[in-house]
């Protein structure tokens, strides 16, 4: 993809074929190429953390509200409370400890308090234009304005099906999950059994962009091994590959022999 | 157990290698089909296209490798379309990874080495870095970027008019025209805490799995366009390069492959409720014989 | 243990607390707020033309907030002296919810920050502990302390712009990291592979309409489907079909769920703000 020092390319291949191994067989090469990029990915993450936001968004502020103390009190003196941040953050680490994990529950519970908070605000924020967008008209014209609604355009029939195949599969939806009581009478049972059908229309879309999603990160890898690290390998190399796939596809065809047993012989 | 029934038992490693196998051809041969635009992917180009000159585009490009074989594709041809009008950006990696900031940084810098050379880092985009809080994040941002960005990714001050000049006009959300959020699952808040108290258009690039989710807000106009995973970033080079020879993102690239990957997987289901009913149908027989 | 109960449910009310209310109140106190077009500004005092036909003056004071009606509707706060004549506005005293937020947000988002250690320490602590009693593939265990090592002083390298830790930073990032990363997720792509062909069986009508779907939704996304159909009229494109599931099918099931989910969100998180919330986790001795 981009341009890269050969050995750069081959330490990319050896660690993408070292973990596609895995497809043949569990083994160890893939288990401590696991641990590697954990190991890698926790140590990188931790330096970036601390430059990206705890560095100047609470270290920096804090030491800057310290240095004006130390300045007989000067305007910025309030940011030194940040030093109270850094106890709170600590007290995450009481969960390995036995005797004082409610200390972290404190810090726990802020978080979940603040996030439950922002709920109401989020969800009506995000769902509100959705609910009042699910109100469609079910006769609309081409303008997509209800049909008293004074408007000149024409009726459009594929708009108004469409509009009624959205707001009935919305509906339908909605009382096939209402499990609050029960399905018992017809009209409801029909909604909910509509509803389950329309429900399988979308797991299908759902299963197609799965796939989609799924076979791109493996084209990526695809497209290096065979443009990046194909056209350095050198032929030797190509051939022991060959001879390696022959080999498993051989020994995956031959018949197993034929066990020697009483029964056999008999 | 006939012929066709042991289609339903074929060995996992047969299937694994006919999936490489089936994607490895178009690498090696050049295959080209049409691509066909989907509306998202036009109102997403368009509302792009349409950025006025004074005001710059947030992009949140929060992806990294898990998600590099979408994401890229999608970045790489936003960043083109920007790059090639002149239009001005920002980059930010919010929340999910702190590699974010270097992938974009990958890709812009090939794009200024192989087609923009005359544009500049400062001047015509710049990248803040990584940083954490979410909606709390999108609200600073929104408010005054300098509260939650102190320095760009490179070190300088977001005052410093000698390295960034492009910063001086750029303080919160009105200097803002679009936010551009491209990572494997974007964050919903863009749109209830930015969308939804500023009316600064929003538009998603996701992974295909995550886009089912989205549409509907395409549908209550609170996003202004997507591109979904490998398509949409060949649908907007299809857009940016209508001449096909001249198309050279990521996703161009993956998206015959792609092709292939899925009708191979088409094929493995077929055969394997073939033989399913196969060896159904035999049981039934011997069944019958009993 | 009372008292600590008593403690915690305490915090997780406040620090919800703030951001309910900040949500609920309105930034401007409502019995003070006066609404209106703007007549005249000047350095002392906003002049306002209310709805009923009024005209009041609104001193400018330190605790006076202003919020101009963006062509959107949507309100954007402004200073008061930078109101124009003939601005849709709200003035008044504020109820400094709103002012603090960016202290608030910056406060939760450091302390979330100072969580992270915890995933390094439990490794830590099973790596270690492996090594110490020479488990099976207990030489793992030391590569990851190798790997956590590199990858802190290749993270000293992060936004250098020259230098050894900056090649440091680009070699593990670019030809360990990236390439491991993805490699590892497109593991997913086979596993699918084989799950489809093991598992998705066409045994009932709801599994046909479901495959069907999918077959449509798959076909249509790569340029095959197009391919395939371009010759008919274009409503039976498989582009096309595959964009009707998506936009009208689809978005109005899924719509249908996140309402459901909506409400389930709202009454979860009434739980947990106010600690009613029981469970393995939540009731556990302390």
């Amino acid at each position: 993809m981009e341009h890269a020092a050969n050995w750069q390319i081959w330490l990319a291949a050896i660690v993408t074929l070292g973990i596609y191994s895995y497809l043949w067989n569990d083994n160890k090469l893939y288990r401590m190429l696991l641990n590697v990029m954990i190991g890698l990915g926790v140590g990188y993450s931790f330096i970036v953390i601390w430059k990206n936001v705890l560095g100047p968004l609470w270290w920096q502020p804090m030491c800057r509200g310290f240095s004006a103390i130390a300045h007989g009190f000067a305007p910025g003196s309030v940011n030194a409370l940040w030093i109270l941040v850094g106890f709170l953050g600590t007290l995450w680490y009481f969960q390995f400890s036995r005797r004082y994990l409610w200390l972290s529950r404190i810090v726990i519970g802020m978080t979940l308090g603040a996030g439950a908070g922002m709920t109401f605000k989020q969800q009506f924020l995000l769902n509100a234009p959705q609910i009042t967008d699910s109100f469609r008209p079910l006769v609309a014209r081409a303008d997509g304005t209800p049909l008293l609604n004074g408007s000149t355009a024409p009726v459009s029939f594929w708009m108004s099906l469409n509009n009624i195949i959205f707001v009935g599969t919305i509906v339908c939806v909605m009382v096939y999950f209402l499990f609050s009581f029960e399905h018992k009478s017809a009209p409801i049972r029909g909604a909910a059994k509509a509803g389950r059908w329309l429900l399988m229309i979308s797991f299908g879309a759902f299963f197609g962009n799965t796939v989609m999603t799924r076979m791109a990160v493996f084209l990526e890898r695809l497209q290096f091994l065979a443009n990046d690290w194909g056209p350095i390998v050198p032929y030797w190399v190509w051939v022991a590959i060959c001879a390696g796939l022959i080999s498993a596809v051989w020994l995956a065809l031959r018949k197993p022999p034929r066990k020697h047993t009483q029964q056999n012989q008999l | 157990m006939n012929v066709l029934s042991r289609l339903q038992d074929i060995d996992r490693r047969w299937l694994y290698l006919a999936l490489a196998l089936s994607c490895l051809v178009p690498f090696l041969v050049t295959i080209r089909l049409p691509v066909y635009v989907s509306p998202e992917t036009r109102s997403l180009y368009e509302a792009i296209d349409r950025c006025p000159k004074d005001k710059v585009i947030l992009v949140d490009s929060a992806w990294d490798a898990g998600s590099l074989g979408e994401n890229w594709g999608q970045v790489e041809v936003v960043f083109d379309h920007m790059l090639r009008k002149g239009i001005k950006f920002i980059v930010i990696s919010l929340d999910i990874t702190p590699l974010g900031p270097q992938f974009a940084d990958k890709v812009i810098s090939k794009l200024v080495k192989t087609k923009y050379p005359y544009r500049k880092y400062g001047v015509d985009w710049v990248n803040l870095g990584f940083t954490k809080g979410d909606w709390q994040a999108m609200q600073q941002i929104a408010k005054d970027i300098r509260r939650q960005f102190k320095r760009d990714s490179r070190g300088w001050s977001l005052d410093d008019a000698k390295h960034l000049p492009l910063m001086q006009r750029v303080h919160n959300i009105d200097d803002i025209y679009m936010i551009y959020s491209v990572t494997y699952s974007p964050m919903e808040n863009w749109i209830p805490f930015v969308h939804g108290v500023y009316g600064t258009p929003i538009g998603f690039g996701c992974a295909g799995i995550q886009s089912t989710t989205y549409y509907r807000y395409i549908l209550s106009k609170q996003l202004v366009g997507m591109l979904v995973g490998v398509r949409g970033a060949a649908e907007y080079d299809a857009l940016l390069y209508p001449n096909v020879r001249e198309r050279q993102s990521l996703g161009t690239q993956l998206i015959v492959p792609q092709a292939f990957g899925h009708t191979a997987i088409i094929v493995a289901v077929i055969l394997g409720n073939v033989g399913y009913f196969a060896a159904r149908k035999g049981e039934r027989k011997v069944g019958t014989r009993r | 243990m009372a008292t600590r109960r008593r403690l915690i449910a305490a915090v997780t009310f406040l620090a919800g607390l703030y951001y309910f209310l900040e949500f609920i109140v309105p930034p401007i106190i409502p019995w003070r707020t006066v609404q209106g077009e703007v007549v005249k500004v000047s350095s002392k005092a906003i002049v306002v033309r209310r709805t009923d036909g009024q005209i009041v003056s609104v001193p400018i004071r330190d605790n006076i907030i202003a919020y101009r009606k963006r062509p959107t509707g949507a309100p954007e706060r402004v200073e008061p002296k930078s109101l124009h004549p003939g601005d849709q506005v709200s003035i008044g005293p504020t109820t400094y919810l709103s002012d603090w937020i960016t202290d608030v947000n910056n406060f939760f988002v450091v302390l979330g920050a100072m969580a992270w250690g915890m995933g390094l320490m439990s490794l830590w602590m099973v790596h270690s502990a492996n090594i110490r009693k020479r488990k099976e593939e207990w030489y793992g265990s030391v590569l990851f302390f190798v790997a956590v090592a590199i990858g802190v002083v290749a993270g000293l390298g992060y936004g250098a712009e020259s230098g050894v830790l900056k090649r440091l930073n680009d070699v593990v990032v670019n030809d360990v990291l990236r390439p491991m990363g993805s490699t590892v997720f497109s593991l997913l792509a086979f596993y699918m592979a084989s799950a489809a062909y093991r598992s998705f069986r066409l045994k009932s009508r709801e599994a046909i309409l479901m495959m069907g779907s999918a077959f449509i939704v798959m076909l249509g996304q790569i340029p095959i489907g197009l391919w395939l159909t371009h010759r008919l009229p274009e409503p039976l494109w498989l582009p096309v079909m595959s964009q009707w599931i998506l936009y009208i099918a689809n978005s109005a099931a899924v719509r249908g769920m996140w309402f459901g989910m909506m409400l389930g969100a709202i009454a979860v998180g009434l739980r947990f703000w106010l600690s009613l919330e029981r469970g393995a986790f939540f009731g556990k001795e302390l």
